[in-house]
């Protein structure tokens, strides 16, 4: 600072690029919640992270020393590390420090210090003077409709309806009439605020710094919603230089109100030189040491995925002469599981990985609802809209909800007989838990039967400025790239699942982070519908099979969603499976449910209310229970664990036990030799995979800032977002609930593809780029012909010898899930045990190839 | 019937022991004996009602124990069974059951499972006691007890700043009613010159003694409303109850949805016979309800969050029943309030649900021209009404500002007390005039002796109270205090040892206990000031739990005599002494304020080390 003078759009257009940018709930997007650090180094951006803001950005020293004495991290590991980055030479004097030396370990923080000041000089608690009524009012006017009495002023800007309700109000808002009359006067700038209250130009940048970090919550939101006001479903204008000024003038007020004119802006009598925010920050010793750590940490359990996947690759397999179904499922890392045990229980079945809204992009508007839903990753803003028509729509209500027992002329009647209710609705609600109108219900976002718009009838059939449908071209393009994307281009089986994801549960708020990521955080069901009805089209095939893509006529792509808290299934469309194979379809149901209740039956071996070894039925019944329990802060453990995205044939994986912990996408060097779309496959990896697995990162190691803390005392606030209680900041990230089994540890990437042609393609886009040059993901090439892994590193695939570790061979599941370990505390030292290492599962690498 | 009224008693008491022995990943023993204890609970309440009905709505008095019984004062353990004490027993322990029950799974790997069942059981027994008392000292330790526990889990979460800051504001609420309590039974007992069971409030002499002073049935009713108001969050004190949102949801369900909110109609309920033929205070008691009934309407018709809406609304019902006991219709407020308190209970602990349902509500039925009938009112006067609503009428502000700050900053004009000497020559001059009386030394015959004392007492528990370096020195003058508080009373009267005794007995061995866990934490950390919160729960669990056993001694908590000594004092206190009354008092509300604040910023709070995650402040 000093460098430059003042300039309030740039300071605020980087304010906001380091807020947290979470969009409000019913949005759930994971993202890198650093993501503002990204264009450095992960570890030079993490650091710096931490020395601005104060974040934790790692486990604590002393943790990775217990997960060392409990064997969790192995010194040959850490050597190996040592020599890498410090060279033989320093070995012995790094083990030292690594292992023993003693560090300062606390986390300063650049943020507060010169508001600190009027504290010290004044004896004035502004936070406390200001925020707990700056939060009301904000939550009043974005609200979304939990009060009863909606914010009174609407007009285009959020001090325009401040300014309208004080125009006309005998109260006010502000204490004093000084801060009233400054709003009302029109064109308020915050620089002639901060020169009232700062004084000195200077020290503006950082006041504005101290002033949105003090609930960076509130500010991020509004930061989010000044880039994207049609986040909201009721139109809130705001930007978050309004909420800087209205913010000053409650600052100004307060200390009008406490001071009266006696008080002199903070530059006047703060002793400190003013602080440069983002200046660049040095490493120390002890973050050297946290690399270490953290990469062993890592590669502790990556040398276990590299020799598990040489060894499967060794083993020798049965083949089946006729592929009895196909199952195309998301990428997302739960179905890491089902697919493994539907192939154990179909062994003549094959499955496929790929981003969950199967390449078709599109808003979605449900049958009687007024507001769109977006159905594909986030960054992409679609141009189509699919109408969900003839359904036969069942929106119940439930009276507890009724906003009856809050207002004035209703409230004492609604208590009596609301009341007598509650006590059966308890008991039901704990005795006999089952799926209400107020639980998040993932196939109630589309009905079974309904129609969808998917083929467009004409250009001009244009609604909310979108395209109705996709015309045959647009169809035929999109089942192309995704068919030659996951390699299924020949060899189809006469039923082709198209299985999505969604997750059911009750009293949750952040229910949307359970739903499919690839879908904006959404059941991904009417996704499946619109890729089979468009796979299914018979002039898409006729174009198909002019591209060398021949589907056979007896083929049909049969969507479904699979519930990854309830683990059950539902299936879409089945009327159009011709007669002669629904017999095949009856039997693929059942292979389908005799899947499920493995996965139930492996899902269960980390909650500690269910017994796993139960029959196998009733931890069925207990997990779907979970779904609907009001009070199960944990229904489904989300992409807890998710460490890994390997991107190749099945056959790489087929077999092995991945506990649940990779992100599958299919993809078949063999079909793709020039990586043409192989570029298609891993766009998304970085922005999906890698975001997923870096807010979990975060959240699990600072789950007090980066995550939201536990979720116990959460409040839902104008439904937008969670805090705790009345007077408190707005908490983005995710809950503890949510990342205690989860390994803070980088996506591993694994590319089944030559090394050459990995390295073009992520080169080829600089965003895509990005994650692996700065080393916020991991990537490692698997040779096709020698299965060898090359690690990246430094704009080079090297060669890398793993540990050799083999996987060691169980002959049952059941054994497995029975016999692991379960976490007796959530601290990482115990948590991490829970994790088990991989395994190759004898019975389950028959298939077709 | 009797052995049931025993075993009532018991039974939480023994849970609430049994269940510090637990260790904290015993999540299945825990909750299993707190849900099994209360279910036990409801089938004895049940009982009692089967056994009232089949008896005509019999009333039953059960005495357990008498502590202490001398001149005109008697202290006793007594229960007294009626419509009242097994409506609110059975709603009561029936919550607790759920709350108990879904608290096993909600509370999983919860790092304080085990301290949140402790408090629970805490909580069960002091409400228990309520329900059960005979008479206003049972009554009032179980009272207390509920207010404690209370504090306890607002700051359940006592690693972040929002929490210990709330619990400490609720508490100073909470103090002002526990003293007015303590007021009006004052006043009862100098109406009676004895102490009365609750099954004397029916009996002719007591009506007699009503009949003949009308000045002391008006105050006695004016401090019981004044205690209820505070308790059930009526008009002025309703901003608390919001804030008091912070623990668990489970935990703001039970306490602030529904049964330690509620205990307000419960006092009310219970000493009616004492204001029912009083009109005049019918109408300010209908009025209050009334005033209540609306602000809180309003006030919750603006919330934006789940938690608070159903805290305005919960307090505007318990406003409409304080209208229904004005209106002499008791049977209808128990009705109101067991229907009130499952509601509450049930919306709070379904409220993250809303998120989810409202959405998807909006999505079919939102209807952007649908308003609500509030906002067709004139312009101006909608915008006034809607700005104070989202304001809370500026009660928050009234009692922090108002109330709260004016009495710190005359607290800070007594800031040189903080010199080692002073204190040093005040408590050596307490001691001798102390031993001094207990030798025969004469009394010194003048009434304003005792109030200069009185003074010195009050003084030195508001520099405690304001200051913000060492907390030794706090702790100390908090001692010198009590010690002075007890001879502005015993200055009074003749000096009656075992009284002293009594009082001191808890006294002594809290202050060496609560003065050795701060030096220990002192010597450690280098320093310890009261300028802000330090979290050194964190690092010294034990000196914590320590000092919080010493500090809940010290401010007459049933854990050891020194709680019936401070109502063995208080009782000293003459009818004509309104000042000694009225400063005995405000010592009384500061000194809880006091020693729970010192025990707040030492160990509760952000901690200062911050090599391990500490949540922001404002979060």
């Amino acid at each position: 600072m000093g460098k430059h003078s003042f300039d309030i759009e740039h300071t605020l257009h980087d304010i906001m690029h380091y807020l947290p940018s979470q969009m409000t709930l019913k949005d759930f997007v994971h993202h890198n919640s650093l993501h503002a650090f990204q264009s450095m180094k992960f570890y030079e951006g993490i650091f710096r992270a931490s020395k601005i803001f104060g974040f934790k950005v790692s486990l604590q020293l002393s943790e990775f020393r217990e997960l060392y004495k409990k064997g969790r991290i192995t010194e040959s590991v850490i050597e190996r590390i040592i020599i890498e980055r410090k060279g033989e030479d320093n070995l012995e004097a790094w083990v030292k420090k690594v292992l023993y030396q003693e560090y300062d370990s606390s986390i300063p923080s650049r943020i507060g210090l010169l508001r600190a000041n009027w504290k010290k000089q004044y004896r004035l608690d502004l936070d406390t003077l200001t925020h707990p009524l700056l939060y009301r009012i904000l939550a009043s006017y974005l609200d979304q409709g939990i009060s009863v009495w909606e914010f009174p002023e609407q007009t285009d800007s959020f001090l325009g309806a401040i300014r309208s309700m004080e125009q006309n109000s005998a109260a006010s808002f502000f204490r004093t009439a000084e801060a009233k009359a400054l709003l009302m006067k029109d064109g308020v700038r915050i620089e002639d605020l901060l020169k009232r209250i700062v004084g000195d130009e200077s020290y503006y940048e950082q006041y504005l710094y101290d002033l949105c970090f003090s609930h960076r919550g509130w500010s991020g939101i509004v930061a989010v919603l000044t880039e994207n006001p049609g986040a909201l479903l009721l139109k809130r204008p705001i930007t978050l230089q309004e909420l800087c000024i209205f913010e000053l003038l409650l600052e100004m007020d307060a200390l009008h109100a406490e001071l009266g004119s006696d008080w002199k802006p903070i530059a006047s009598f703060t002793q400190d030189a003013p602080v440069d925010i983002l200046a660049e920050t040095s490493l120390t010793e002890l973050d050297e040491v946290i690399k270490i750590w953290q990469d062993a940490f890592e590669w502790n359990y990556y040398d276990q995925v590299v020799t598990g996947i040489q060894g499967n690759l060794k083993r020798t397999r049965t083949v089946h002469d006729k592929t009895s179904f196909q199952a195309i499922f998301c990428i997302d890392e739960r179905e890491c599981s089902l697919r493994r045990h539907l192939e154990l229980v179909a062994p003549d079945a094959i499955t496929f990985g790929a981003p969950g809204f199967f390449g078709v992009e599109f808003y979605y508007l449900q049958q009687d609802t007024k507001f769109l839903d977006k159905l594909c990753p986030a960054p992409v803003t679609p141009k189509y809209l699919i109408k969900e028509m003839a359904a036969h729509v069942h929106h119940d209500s439930d009276i507890m909800f009724s906003p009856s027992s809050h207002k004035l002329e209703t409230n004492i009647f609604s208590t009596f007989y609301l009341g007598a209710l509650a006590l059966p609705k308890l008991l039901q609600g704990i005795f006999m838990p089952k799926m209400t109108p107020s639980i998040s219900d993932a196939f109630s976002h589309m009905t079974k039967g309904s129609a969808l718009t998917i083929e467009n009838k004409a250009v001009t059939d244009r609604e909310y400025d979108l395209q109705v449908g996709f015309t045959i071209e647009e169809m035929t393009v999109r089942v192309e790239n995704f068919l030659r994307g996951i390699g299924l281009i020949a060899n189809f089986a006469d039923l082709i699942y198209v299985v999505a994801h969604g997750s059911s549960s009750a009293n949750n708020p952040h229910h949307g982070a359970h739903d499919c990521g690839a879908c904006s955080g959404r059941p991904g069901a009417t996704n499946a519908r619109v890729f089979a009805g468009m796979a299914n089209h018979p002039k898409v095939r006729q174009e198909l099979a002019l591209k060398g893509i021949i589907i056979p006529s007896t083929t049909v792509f049969v969507p479904a969603m699979h519930d990854t808290a309830a683990d059950t299934i539902g299936y879409y469309d089945e009327n159009g499976i011709p007669a002669n194979q629904l017999h095949t379809h009856q039997e693929v149901k059942q292979a389908f449910e005799d899947a499920l209740d493995l996965n139930a039956k492996e899902r269960s071996r980390r909650f500690a209310s269910i017994s796993t070894k139960q029959p196998i039925k009733k931890i069925r019944k207990a997990i779907y229970d979970r779904s609907v329990e009001l009070f199960e802060p944990r229904p489904e453990l989300g992409h807890g664990t998710n460490s890994l995205c390997i991107v190749g044939r099945r056959e790489l994986t087929r077999g092995l036990f991945l506990d649940r912990r990779a992100f599958l996408n299919s993809y078949d060097y063999r079909t793709d030799l020039e990586g043409k779309y192989l570029a298609n496959v891993m766009a998304p990896i970085g922005v999906v995979c890698g975001g997923i697995n870096l807010e979990y990162y975060f959240s699990r190691v600072d789950n007090v800032k980066l995550g939201c803390g536990t979720k116990l005392p959460h409040n839902v606030v104008g439904l937008i977002g969670v805090a705790n209680s009345s007077d408190g900041d707005l908490r983005p990230g995710l809950p503890w609930q949510m990342i205690e089994p989860h390994d803070p540890v980088r996506l591993l990437v694994v590319v089944e593809h030559f090394p050459e042609v990995v390295l073009k393609v992520i080169q080829s886009n600089p965003a895509m780029y990005e994650w692996y040059k700065n080393e916020w993901v991991h990537i490692m090439a698997l040779h096709p012909d020698t299965q060898e892994f090359f690690y990246y590193r430094n704009g080079h695939f090297l060669h890398y010898h793993a540990e050799a570790l083999d996987a060691k061979a169980v002959a049952s599941v059941h054994h497995l899930f029975e016999e692991a370990p379960e976490m007796m505390t959530n601290a990482i030292t115990h948590a991490t045990f829970e994790n088990l290492p991989i395994y190759q599962i004898e019975n389950n690498i028959q298939w077709k190839s | 019937m009797e052995i049931i009224v025993y075993i009532l008693f018991l039974l939480p008491i023994l849970t609430f022991f049994g269940s510090l022995f637990f260790k904290n990943h015993q999540e299945y023993g825990l909750s299993r004996m707190a849900t099994g204890m209360s279910v036990l609970q409801v089938i004895g309440y049940l009982s009692l009602g089967f056994h009232s009905i089949l008896n005509a709505n019999a009333t039953k008095a059960v005495h357990l124990i008498t502590a202490y019984d001398r001149n005109e004062f008697r202290f006793g353990v007594d229960f007294f069974i009626d419509k009242l004490s097994i409506t609110y027993g059975l709603v009561a322990f029936f919550i607790l059951a759920i709350i108990a029950k879904v608290s096993k799974t909600y509370m999983h790997r919860e790092s304080g499972y085990k301290r949140f069942y402790n408090h629970l059981l805490l909580f069960a027994i002091g409400l228990n006691l309520v329900c059960l008392s005979g008479n206003f000292e049972t009554f009032f330790l179980g009272w207390e007890i509920v207010g404690i526990a209370s504090f306890l889990l607002i700051s359940f979460y006592r690693d972040r700043y929002l929490p210990v800051r709330n619990a400490m504001k609720v508490l100073s609420f909470y103090r002002m009613g526990d003293v007015a309590l303590i007021a009006g039974v004052w006043f009862i007992h100098h109406m009676m010159h004895t102490n009365i069971m609750f099954t004397d409030l029916n009996s002719d002499k007591f009506a007699l003694a009503l009949g003949a002073h009308p000045n002391y049935v008006w105050s006695i009713a004016l401090l019981f409303l004044f205690a209820a108001a505070v308790k059930s969050a009526q008009f002025p004190f309703s901003s608390w109850l919001p804030r008091a949102m912070e623990g668990p949801t489970v935990s703001s369900a039970i306490f602030y949805g529904s049964l330690s909110v509620h205990l307000g109609v419960f006092l009310l309920i219970r000493t009616m016979p004492i204001w029912q033929a009083v009109d005049s205070f019918r109408y300010v008691l209908a009025a209050l309800g009334l005033i209540s009934f609306l602000l809180g309407s309003l006030a919750g018709s603006v919330q934006s969050t789940a938690k608070t809406q159903i805290a305005y609304s919960s307090l505007a019902q318990i406003g409409i029943i304080f209208v229904e006991l004005a209106l002499g219709l008791p049977i209808l407020a128990l009705v109101h309030f067991a229907l009130n308190a499952m509601l509450r209970v049930y919306q709070l602990l379904v409220s993250p649900s809303i998120m989810s349902y409202l959405i998807h509500q909006q999505f079919f039925n939102y209807d952007p021209n649908k308003r609500y009938m509030l906002s067709r009112l004139p312009k101006k006067l909608r915008n006034t009404l809607y700005i104070l609503s989202v304001k809370e009428f500026n009660l928050d502000y009234f009692w922090y500002h108002g109330i709260w700050k004016q009495l710190k900053k005359l607290g800070g004009a007594f800031v040189f007390m903080g010199n080692k000497y002073i204190l040093a020559i005040l408590s050596l001059s307490g001691v001798a005039i102390t031993l001094g009386l207990y030798f025969g030394m004469d009394r010194f015959e003048m009434r304003y002796i005792s109030i200069l004392f009185a003074l010195l007492s009050l003084i030195l528990i508001f520099y405690a109270w304001t200051n913000r370096r060492s907390a030794l020195m706090s702790w100390t003058a908090i001692a010198i205090s009590q010690l002075f508080f007890m001879l502005s009373i015993v200055q009074n009267h003749t000096f009656d040892t075992e009284q002293v005794l009594i009082y001191f007995s808890g006294e002594i061995g809290a202050f060496v206990l609560g003065w050795y866990a701060l030096y220990k934490v002192q010597s450690v950390e280098n320093s310890v000031n009261l300028n802000s919160f330090h979290g050194h729960v964190y690092e010294h669990p034990k000196y914590a739990l320590a000092f919080l056993v010493s500090a809940l001694t010290m401010i007459g908590f049933p854990i050891s005599p020194t709680f019936l000594g401070y109502d063995l004092l208080f009782t000293e206190i003459e009818a004509n002494q309104t000042i000694l009354l009225i400063i005995s008092s405000i010592t009384f509300i500061v000194l809880e304020l006091a020693v729970l604040r010192i025990y707040a910023r030492v160990f509760l709070g952000q901690h200062v080390k911050t090599y391990h995650e500490i949540a922001f402040r404002s979060s």
